[in-house]
């Protein structure tokens, strides 16, 4: 007869069993395979493979244009989390107060849709939005008097337009999660401040801020872990262009991979990738357990 | 060894085999198809496996049709190549010259020459098509004829003629050089009070096919005719693209450079001319445009355009290598140039069906696309092809918006093409 | 500003008073800003919407039409009769969407219940193996799951898009730390009446993750629908293909002629997510607000 701490030991392993195998086999073990991809050169027809060492390491790394997409993609973060947490922030705490229900539900509905659509259907829609000479932004700049913006087309506009639509598209989920949090500070506390005669600033910096900062950290890492994964919207808004513009690491390691037929150097591209990732979450975490322990003391 | 054996029973079964339009086997067979996304292809392969199944009435036809997206070459080569490395390679793969060399250079793909040195009907099809572009069939590298001919395109020049009544401007003659050109896209332009522009003369290709015969008629090229050594640091090759930047930036005659074809301009009443080759005809009718023309692309030292053609071609791997071969003949015959000319919207190769009274009642001056196949370029198409269309499109987005300027831009492109085409030996 | 008391029976208009005076005047201000920024926000499904009705020669003549000012449903009968079959990506669409979410449900509320509730050997490392998994990009793995599905036969069909979605660490996330808040009381005093295991996830843990299992839902399902790499590189034949590619099919070998067809296709496709949004929409605040603090 088993122990009683025996059964809950097999329990717990059953239990985790189809999670973890299903995150074995699609995960965890692709993941050490393209480990393995990245230190060989693979044929895609004949699956023949040989080993090279750093050899695609070095490629990539002495290749400008890999450094591009890198300083690229940090510049899309940089405007996107910003865009995303501090808009996402600033319209949750301005719907965080007493409205009449049904405003308050479609307010949150118009402010959430884009969220729902598929990346894919908003980039083409935003693509014939964007469109210098033609497009639907620019008629009514004209209308007024303002000329054509090189929304797509110039180098230096690309990224901030991806930006936009990207910020646009996401802010939704995240004014639903600071919205939840919110939600969740104590009233207690609320009308304690204002009984002691508390204005609105001081409640938002000293209660609020506060509260929700654990939240707010996750968004940045969140928005940040998927800022530096982007792919999609920049595809189809400008396939990386106009030249290498707006083009990200994704971008530059599926091209590699599949475009060139480079399976191995489109395996390192990507494990630098994840690695950047590891390195900027673990940085995050850094910062707020410093954050935190200063706070304490 | 399995490979010779399927081809010799493809050639045994072939020779005495009568073309009657009745069941001819009864086999139980699936034969997978693969082409790209197109309304004539799609509507032309329907047709074809009816036609099929009257005589294979126990053979299923697996078609699939890959979305190519804006003319990207480049990516429906890798579909293909990626279906092939899954080992779920189709029996049959149609392509276009963009994808001969490429894909032929996989060698996956059955040499045809001896298959249709015994099948009359083929050689009857391929005697009735333009040999310039048979010529564009082979391939290079190892002189097999991979893939049967089917359709092709070329670029040609569509005008707007009420647009052109209203400037009050002569429809363009068939001559007309780079300097005409210019002059009727000016006259073409129009803006509104404020300084807008309401109407554009022309809208510069933004896909490689459109943008090769304005370095054809300048005798430029982005490679050389071996489509080995990049050629873009001649003189010419640079001329071109000024020209086709001037158009945008100095003289204000087309929109701002965006990939793309253009004809949803066209139809919309945006642009008086653009560049395409048959293909738009179709959407063109529908949207209700009558007064529409078609003229020769403008010279600038030789009247000529670019063409590209499709074939089909059947996997070295095959189970059925026979009825693969009675469908592909299937898809290519007769009734497909037929139809090919009906739905307008690639040319047939066969001239017979391409200069039919029907075929050229419209667009005005339909004559002149069977006309160009005479003298026609082929589209350059290397074995890495997509990588060439890649960096060819990059250059030319940040150089005709006028940010790069042209030393720096030919200067990229030949280092990038010489790793690209050196990497590719 | 407390909400004044109102007595049961108050008339309509007593209420509305009350409720007016209660919203200062400079949360009006702050409610235009909203509301007006909200029509920015819908702004681009209007152009869709709208256009979608318009002839399909017309779609892109400026001016752009934001309500409907035409109403020609060509493009949407062309959607239905045309050679690209739609209704058919519509249905796998849903097929993946919903098979993934079920799965990744009940399999993260598994994982989730072992997690929190159950003590073994090395439960802590396994559990941070599987966060580690949030930090991995989709393109990381694309390629060896190519080879791996295609050496299984899976390329091309509906299992090369179920499968890998099943690996969830979010889901994971989210079910354990909501369940971590819930008390144990019901689970204990089941356990000394000897229920086993399973009977104490199915009948009394799995019935109060209410909250996450609805928000999961919809963050799952839209993600499985809205998928487009995935779809791009590993499915080719029409049978299996879903939405996002299905559309980028509708594109043609030439590019966007047909603009009314598109945004009629992309007007469809966001119909079904609207309406899980709209019925589950009060969970997801619920129940982000649970996980979230807690972090």
């Amino acid at each position: 007869m088993a122990t009683l701490q025996q059964r809950e030991m097999r329990a717990g392993y059953l239990f985790i069993l189809p999670a973890y195998i299903i995150y074995l086999a699609f995960l965890l073990l692709p993941m050490l395979a393209a480990l393995g991809l990245s230190f060989a050169q693979m044929d895609r027809i004949s699956w023949d493979i040989e080993w090279v060492g750093f050899e695609n390491f070095e490629w990539i790394l002495s290749d400008p244009r890999f450094w591009k997409t890198f300083r690229n993609t940090f510049y899309f973060i940089s405007m996107a989390v910003i865009g995303n947490v501090g808009l996402g922030l600033l319209i949750a705490l301005a719907l965080d107060r007493a409205i009449p229900a049904p405003i308050l539900y479609l307010l949150r509905l118009a402010y959430f849709l884009p969220v729902l659509v598929s990346l894919a259907f908003v980039s083409f829609i935003w693509k014939f939005l964007y469109s210098t000479d033609l497009g639907v932004i620019n008629y009514f700049l004209r209308q007024v008097g303002l000329s054509n913006v090189p929304w797509l087309t110039s180098s230096s506009m690309a990224m901030f337009s991806v930006v936009i639509m990207d910020v646009w598209k996401n802010m939704g989920f995240f004014i639903i999660i600071f919205l939840a949090a919110l939600q969740g500070v104590p009233r207690r506390l609320m009308e304690a401040a204002s009984i002691d005669g508390a204005k609105g600033w001081t409640v938002l910096r000293r209660i609020k801020i506060p509260y929700i900062a654990p939240v707010i950290l996750f968004c940045i890492t969140y928005a940040t872990i998927g800022g530096l994964q982007v792919f999609d919207s920049i595809k189809i808004l400008t396939d990386g262009g106009p030249g290498d513009a707006t083009r990200s690491v994704v971008m530059y390691m599926v091209s590699e991979a599949f475009n060139v037929g480079d399976l191995g150097t489109g395996a390192a591209s990507a494990m630098i990738l994840f690695l950047t990732i590891g390195i900027v979450v673990a940085v995050q975490f850094g910062l707020v357990r410093l954050l935190s322990f200063k706070g304490r003391q | 060894m399995k490979h010779l054996l399927s081809t010799l029973t493809l050639i045994a079964g072939l020779t005495g085999s009568a073309a009657i339009a009745q069941v001819l086997s009864d086999e139980t067979a699936t034969i997978k198809i693969t082409q790209w996304v197109a309304d004539d292809v799609l509507a032309a392969t329907e047709a074809a496996i009816e036609r099929f199944a009257e005589k294979y009435p126990n053979v299923t036809i697996d078609a699939s049709y890959v979305p190519v997206g804006a003319g990207s070459w480049g990516e429906y080569n890798n579909a293909v190549i990626n279906e092939v490395a899954a080992g779920n390679a189709p029996d049959i793969v149609g392509a276009a010259i963009e994808g001969f060399e490429e894909l032929g250079a996989t060698g996956v793909l059955m040499n045809l020459e001896q298959i249709v040195a015994t099948d009359e009907d083929a050689q009857a099809v391929m005697a009735g098509i333009e040999g310039n572009m048979l010529d564009g069939m082979r391939n290079k590298g190892t002189g097999e004829l991979n893939f049967f001919p089917t359709q092709w395109n070329n670029i040609v020049m569509f005008y707007n003629k009420d647009m052109f009544d209203a400037a009050g401007v002569d429809y363009p003659a068939s001559d007309w050089t780079w300097d005409d050109f210019l002059t009727t896209a000016q006259a073409l332009t129009i803006k509104d009070g404020s300084g807008n522009t309401t109407q554009f003369g022309y809208f510069v290709p933004g896909f490689n096919f459109g943008i090769q015969p304005w370095f054809f008629t300048n005798s430029a090229s982005i490679l050389d005719e071996a489509w080995v050594e990049p050629t873009v640091t001649a003189p010419e090759y640079g001329e071109s693209l000024q020209f086709l930047s001037d158009l945008i930036n100095t003289h204000g005659v087309a929109p701002a450079y965006e990939p793309g074809v253009g004809t949803e301009k066209f139809t919309a009443g945006q642009v008086a001319m653009f560049s395409a080759g048959h293909w738009p005809v179709p959407s063109i009718r529908d949207a209700g445009m009558e007064n529409v023309g078609v003229q020769h692309m403008p010279m600038n030292t030789v009247q000529t355009t670019v063409f590209g053609i499709g074939g089909l071609a059947i996997t070295k791997d095959t189970q059925n290598a026979e009825l693969a071969w009675a469908f592909l003949t299937e898809l290519a015959g007769d009734e497909y140039q037929q139809g090919l000319a009906d739905g307008g919207a690639s040319i047939p190769s066969v001239r017979a069906y391409a200069t039919t009274p029907e075929y050229v009642a419209w667009p005005d001056n339909s004559e002149i696309f069977y006309e160009t196949a005479a003298t026609a370029l082929p589209v350059p198409s290397p074995s890495n092809f997509a990588q060439v269309q890649e960096i060819s499109d990059r250059y030319l987005g940040t150089f005709l918006n006028g940010e790069v300027s042209l030393e720096d831009t030919i200067s990229g492109m030949d280092r990038e093409l010489q790793r690209a085409m050196a990497r590719a030996q | 500003m407390k909400p004044a008391v109102l007595p049961e029976n108050a008339s309509f208009s007593h209420r509305l008073q009350s409720a007016m005076r209660v919203i200062h005047w400079r949360n009006w201000v702050v409610v235009a800003l909203l509301v007006l920024g909200a029509i920015i926000m819908v702004l681009p499904f209007l152009w869709t919407f709208s256009t979608s009705l318009r002839p399909i020669s017309e779609a892109y003549r400026l001016p752009p039409s934001f309500l409907p000012d035409q109403l020609d449903f060509n493009s949407y009968a062309e959607l239905r009769d045309g050679p690209i079959p739609f209704l058919g990506m519509y249905w796998n669409s849903f097929l993946v969407a919903t098979v993934v979410t079920v799965s990744v449900i009940i399999t993260s509320a598994m994982a989730a219940f072992a997690f929190s509730r159950l003590r073994f050997a090395g439960s802590n490392i396994l559990f941070g193996s599987m966060l580690a998994g949030l930090m991995v990009p989709p393109a990381l793995v694309l390629i060896p799951l190519f080879f791996g599905l295609a050496s299984i036969g899976a390329i091309d069909t509906l299992w090369a898009l179920i499968l890998p979605a099943l690996a969830n660490p979010l889901a994971v996330l989210m079910m354990k730390q909501f369940m971590q808040s819930q008390p144990r009381e019901y689970e204990e005093s089941a356990f000394v009446d000897g229920a086993s295991y399973w009977t104490i996830f199915w009948r009394i843990s799995l019935p109060q993750m209410g909250p996450p299992i609805a928000a999961l839902s919809i963050i799952v399902f839209t993600t499985s629908w809205n998928n487009f790499l995935l779809p791009l590189v590993f499915i080719r034949s029409f049978d299996a293909m879903t939405l996002p590619v299905g559309i980028l099919s509708l594109f043609g070998s030439y590019g966007p002629e047909k603009l009314s067809v598109i945004l009629a296709a992309v007007t469809l496709s966001i119909m079904p997510l609207l309406v899980v949004f709209l019925i589950a929409q009060r969970f997801i605040v619920e129940s982000i607000a649970s996980t979230g603090i807690k972090k």
